[in-house]
């Protein structure tokens, strides 16, 4: 039989006997050193010894205490922070750190960049194709490895790894499975973050299941180049500011912004300073996918506390796309898009925040006017949602 | 979410369970004795130093294949290596099998250009099913199996023989 020759040939496929003495020999003398605990036991007991003994002496300084408010921006322009800190009054900065020198590169994107921006989508692909996904829910598992990932300006492809737990070998790994050409690993690149992307969405789900953040939650969305979530309430009621400092007590897992939600059939006070991208909405190829995805998030990820000015507002004009409505939770809606538009497939789900959202139900088809910015999330998640309105027939 | 990952193993035992499995893909990847031998090493010792967590045996085994491909690919595509002899020519590219009839079919597959060599070799002699080398290879299961197919294809025409028939 072959497969008896094939195995016999296997067997015989083994390393010289040097190589496996010197193999034992360099492992006997590479011991893995263990984990010097008991230094870093000793200080963590101490400090945690100092803080119990210093917080009831804080508070009986400073008296009866009001609970801790997370830090707010106003989108008209006024940058307000009642958060009790002053180093809290300026929205959080990003906790991704940059360690590409090309992960910012500037420029205008040309027909090569486009060529290399599908290419970054490609990396993309295969990172997304390696989690699994759970079969009842449709929804990626992310490892607690992994931070988001985002496609470059340059067409290049950055994915962010939790700081605790990066590794080389885990970037070797990586760098494996999205680049199985050597000359793609130049499209690679990593940043540390401080959060997995699994942690950012279950504080979303936390955010949509706390009764005084959901009642006045205009939209809530992770934004996975900054390692954080964005929310926008519609006024900074106290309940809620106090329920959010106590889901993010760093304060840096929200960035808060408080202002009414853009809509189609009212003029606001939408900063341009503030929003950058263009309501006008790019076009889409009509044949796109996750190849054709913008490559680079829109700038109102990184300036949400640089609202100065109220300008004359637009009316955003948005893109339209069909779907059916999937799942609501709270004032979030998944639903499947039903019609190829908007940078979108048929059958593609897509998540977004949207205050009417419980007047819908599953099945109920919908149109959705939106920015036009796709985040590359899985289930997508759609940018500036401006109206949902139950389609006809 | 995820489940626990576990290590697992001794040392020991996982490389005499895997070490014809490192030592075959990296003869396989790079055509060199003497090359595989340096990746078995690097292999487990990047096992060792790094102590990658699994969640099970299969995924172990999928670690282990990922990154002998990604240190073969090292050491073949190194400045150092493109500028000095080619694999073909080099004095220990010959595998001593004990039949001799052993050593040709492997000379065949060696001579395969490495789109289908590995394949054929998962496929044969580890007897990886097409999911798997997929997997490891990071290509579709269709591309495996087409590639699978043009490797027989080409060693038939070798061999002049069926040693590589269909599944």
């Amino acid at each position: 039989m072959n497969r008896d020759r094939f195995r016999s040939m296997q067997e015989q496929l083994v390393p010289s006997p040097g190589a496996q003495a010197a193999l034992k020999e360099a492992l006997a003398s590479n011991h893995r050193r263990p984990l010097r605990w008991k230094p870093y036991a000793a200080v963590a007991a101490c400090a945690a010894l100092v803080l119990v003994a210093a917080i009831p002496l804080v508070r009986s300084l400073r008296g009866p205490q009001a609970p801790a408010l997370h830090s707010y921006t106003m989108t008209d322009g006024q940058v307000i922070a009642e958060a009790q800190e002053s180093a809290h009054v300026q929205a959080p900065a990003g906790t991704a750190q940059e360690e590409s020198a090309t992960t910012e590169a500037s420029g205008q994107t040309g027909t090569g960049e486009e060529l290399s921006v599908q290419a970054g989508a490609a990396l993309y692909d295969r990172l997304m194709a390696s989690f699994p996904t759970d079969p009842d829910t449709g929804e990626r598992d992310f490892p607690a490895w992994y931070g988001g990932s985002f496609l470059r300006e340059d067409g290049g492809y950055t994915v962010i790894l939790v700081e605790e737990r990066d590794t080389p070998a885990l970037r070797e790994e990586i760098a494996g499975i999205v680049c199985p050409e050597e000359d793609e690993e130049s499209l690679l690149s990593f940043q540390t973050g401080r959060y997995a992307l699994s942690f950012l969405h279950e504080q979303l789900e936390r955010l949509q299941e706390s009764e005084p953040i959901s009642s006045v939650l205009a939209a809530a969305i992770v934004l996975e180049m900054e390692n954080r979530i964005e929310v926008t309430l519609t006024e900074p009621s106290e309940d809620a500011l106090a329920e959010l400092a106590r889901l993010d007590p760093n304060d840096d897992v929200f960035t808060v912004l408080v202002g009414q939600r853009p809509s189609t059939e009212e003029e606001l006070p939408v900063s341009t300073d503030s929003f950058t991208v263009s309501h006008e909405a790019e076009p889409f190829p009509e044949e796109n996918g996750i190849q054709d995805l913008p490559s680079k998030l829109p700038d109102i990820q990184q300036k949400s506390g640089a609202t100065s000015n109220t300008t004359p507002a637009v009316p955003p004009t948005g893109v339209t796309v069909q779907a059916r409505v999937l799942k609501v939770t709270g004032n979030t809606m998944l639903v499947e898009v039903t019609v190829d538009g908007a940078g979108l497939h048929a059958e593609d789900q897509a998540t977004f925040s949207w205050p009417e959202a419980a007047s819908f139900s599953p099945d109920d088809p919908v149109s959705i006017s939106f920015s036009g910015d796709i985040m590359e999330t899985w289930p997508c998640q759609l940018g500036n949602v401006y109206s949902v309105a139950r389609a006809d027939g | 979410m995820n489940e626990p990952l576990r290590t697992g193993g001794d040392p020991e035992d996982i490389i005499r369970l895997y070490a014809s499995t490192v030592y075959g893909l990296a003869l396989a990847r790079t055509g060199s004795a003497a090359d595989a031998d340096d990746v078995f090493q690097e292999v487990f010792l990047v096992y060792h130093q790094s102590a990658p967590r699994f969640r099970d045996e299969e995924h172990r085994k999928a670690w282990l294949l990922r990154t002998t491909l990604n240190l073969s690919r090292r050491i073949t595509t190194s400045t150092w290596r493109r500028k000095t002899v080619p694999l073909e020519e080099r004095p220990d590219t010959a595998v001593p099998f004990r039949d001799p009839e052993e050593n040709r079919i492997w000379a065949a597959v060696a001579a395969l250009p490495e789109e289908y060599r590995l394949p054929i070799y998962l496929f044969y002699f580890q007897e990886l099913s097409t999911q798997e080398i997929a997997k490891a290879l990071r290509l579709r299961p269709g591309t495996v199996r087409m590639r699978l197919s043009r490797g027989r294809d080409r060693l038939r025409e070798s061999l002049k023989g069926e040693y590589f028939d269909e599944p």
